[in-house]
C-alpha cells in the first residue's frame, strides 16, 4: 500500500478530502507508524498556527471608503469632458508636430553637403562663406545699411581725423 | 438598493448603479476577512488597513465592469493579495522586523498568557519568515480556509504549483515550531 504524501496530509488535516479519500487516509495511518507521525506533525502545526488571530479594525472603513469613493467621483466631475479633453490632445499633438518639422528644417540646414568635406556645423559656422564676408563698400556712410552706420561711426571718425 | 440586495452580486450591481449604500454594505460584509488577510501577509496593520480601504476602492470602480464568474469573495482576495504584493515591493523593510500588535502586543496578566503570547509570536514570526509565494498560500490556505483550487484562483498560479508551495511552506513550519510542537 503506497504511503500517504504530504499534499494528501494537508488536505486531510484541512478537511478538504473527499469521504473515500479520507476513509483511504484513516485506514492507512491506522496501519503505517511514519505515515501515522507525520500526519500528526501536521495537524499539530495546524492547531498551532490558529494561534494567530489578528485584532479586528478600529476604524469604520466603510466610512472611510465612502469618503474615498466621494473624493474620486469630486475629482472627476473637476476633470475636462471628453470633448475638452481630445481638444487638448489635438493642440499638444500639433505643438509636437511643428516642433519635429522644425528640428527636421534645423537639421537640414545644419547638415554637412555631401560632396564637401566632412565638418562639424560648429566648423562651419566658425569658417565664414562667400555669403557671410560683407564688401567694406557696402558699409559706407549714408548706405542703405544703416545698423551698419551706427558702428562705424565710433571707428569712421579717427579715420577721418586722421586724414584731414 | 433593492430590499432583495443581499447577495455579493446584487450588491455589485447596486454598486455599478451608484448606490453607496450598497457599497457600504458589501464593505462592512467582507472587511474583516479582507483586513485579516492583508494583516497576515503585510504583518503591518497599519498598511493592512490602507490596502483593504484600496482593494474596496478597486470593488468601486471595477463594479460596472465585473461579471460573476467566480465567487465575489475569490475576486476581492485576489486584489488584496496583488495590493499586499504592491505594497511589499514598494516597502521592502529589514529582515526581522516585526511591529508587535494583535493578542501578542497586549500585557500579559500571568504566566500562561505569557507563554501564549510568545508562542503566538513565535508562530507569527515563523509564517512572516516563509518566503512570499509559500506565505501567500499558506495565509489563504490556513486562515482564509480557501481549498488549492480557490487558491488557484486567487493567486493565478496553477493548482499543482499550489500544492507545491503549501508541502514546503507546512514543512518548514514544521521544522521552524517543532519544539512547539513536540510539547
Amino acid at each position: 500500500m503506497p504511503h500517504v504524501t504530504d499534499s494528501e496530509l494537508i488536505k486531510y488535516v484541512a478537511g478538504e478530502l473527499a469521504q473515500p479519500q479520507r476513509a483511504r487516509v484513516d485506514e492507512h495511518v491506522g496501519a503505517c507508524r511514519s505515515c501515522r507521525d507525520r500526519q500528526r506533525q501536521i495537524s499539530q502545526a495546524w492547531e498551532l498556527l490558529g494561534d494567530w488571530q489578528v485584532k479586528p479594525l478600529e476604524a469604520d472603513l466603510a466610512d472611510a471608503v465612502s469618503v474615498a469613493v466621494r473624493r474620486e467621483r469630486e475629482a472627476g466631475a473637476r476633470q475636462p469632458t471628453g470633448w475638452r479633453r481630445a481638444s487638448v490632445l489635438l493642440r499638444a499633438a500639433a505643438a509636437i508636430l511643428v516642433a519635429v518639422g522644425l528640428g527636421h528644417l534645423a537639421a537640414r540646414w545644419t547638415a554637412p553637403s555631401p560632396s564637401g568635406p566632412v565638418t562639424s556645423s560648429v566648423d562651419r559656422l566658425a569658417q565664414p562663406t562667400d555669403a557671410d564676408v560683407v564688401p567694406l563698400g557696402v558699409l559706407e556712410l549714408g548706405s542703405a545699411t544703416g545698423w551698419a552706420e551706427l558702428i562705424l561711426n565710433d571707428v569712421v571718425p579717427s579715420e577721418q581725423e586722421g586724414s584731414s | 438598493m433593492s430590499p432583495d440586495a443581499d447577495n455579493d452580486t446584487d450588491l455589485m450591481r447596486a454598486v455599478a448603479d451608484g448606490d453607496m449604500a450598497a457599497l457600504g454594505k458589501l464593505v462592512r460584509r467582507h472587511e474583516k476577512k479582507a483586513f485579516a488577510l492583508a494583516c497576515r501577509i503585510l504583518a503591518r496593520p497599519d498598511a493592512a488597513e490602507d490596502v483593504t480601504q484600496e482593494a474596496f476602492l478597486h470593488v468601486y470602480r471595477a463594479a460596472r465592469r465585473y461579471r460573476p464568474k467566480a465567487r465575489f469573495t475569490t475576486w476581492l482576495y485576489r486584489i488584496v493579495v496583488n495590493l499586499c504584493l504592491d505594497a511589499k515591493r514598494r516597502t521592502k523593510r529589514a529582515p526581522g522586523e516585526l511591529p508587535a500588535y494583535g493578542p501578542a502586543a497586549e500585557a500579559p496578566t500571568d504566566c500562561d498568557r505569557l507563554e501564549a503570547a510568545e508562542r503566538t509570536q513565535r508562530v507569527r514570526r515563523a509564517v512572516h519568515d516563509l518566503p512570499g509565494r509559500q506565505r501567500t498560500a499558506v495565509v489563504l490556505h490556513r486562515y482564509m480556509q480557501l481549498s488549492h483550487r480557490d487558491i488557484a484562483e486567487v493567486t493565478g498560479w496553477s493548482v499543482s504549483a499550489v500544492e507545491s508551495c503549501l508541502v514546503r511552506a507546512y514543512a518548514r513550519l514544521r521544522q521552524e515550531l517543532r519544539d512547539l510542537i513536540e510539547n
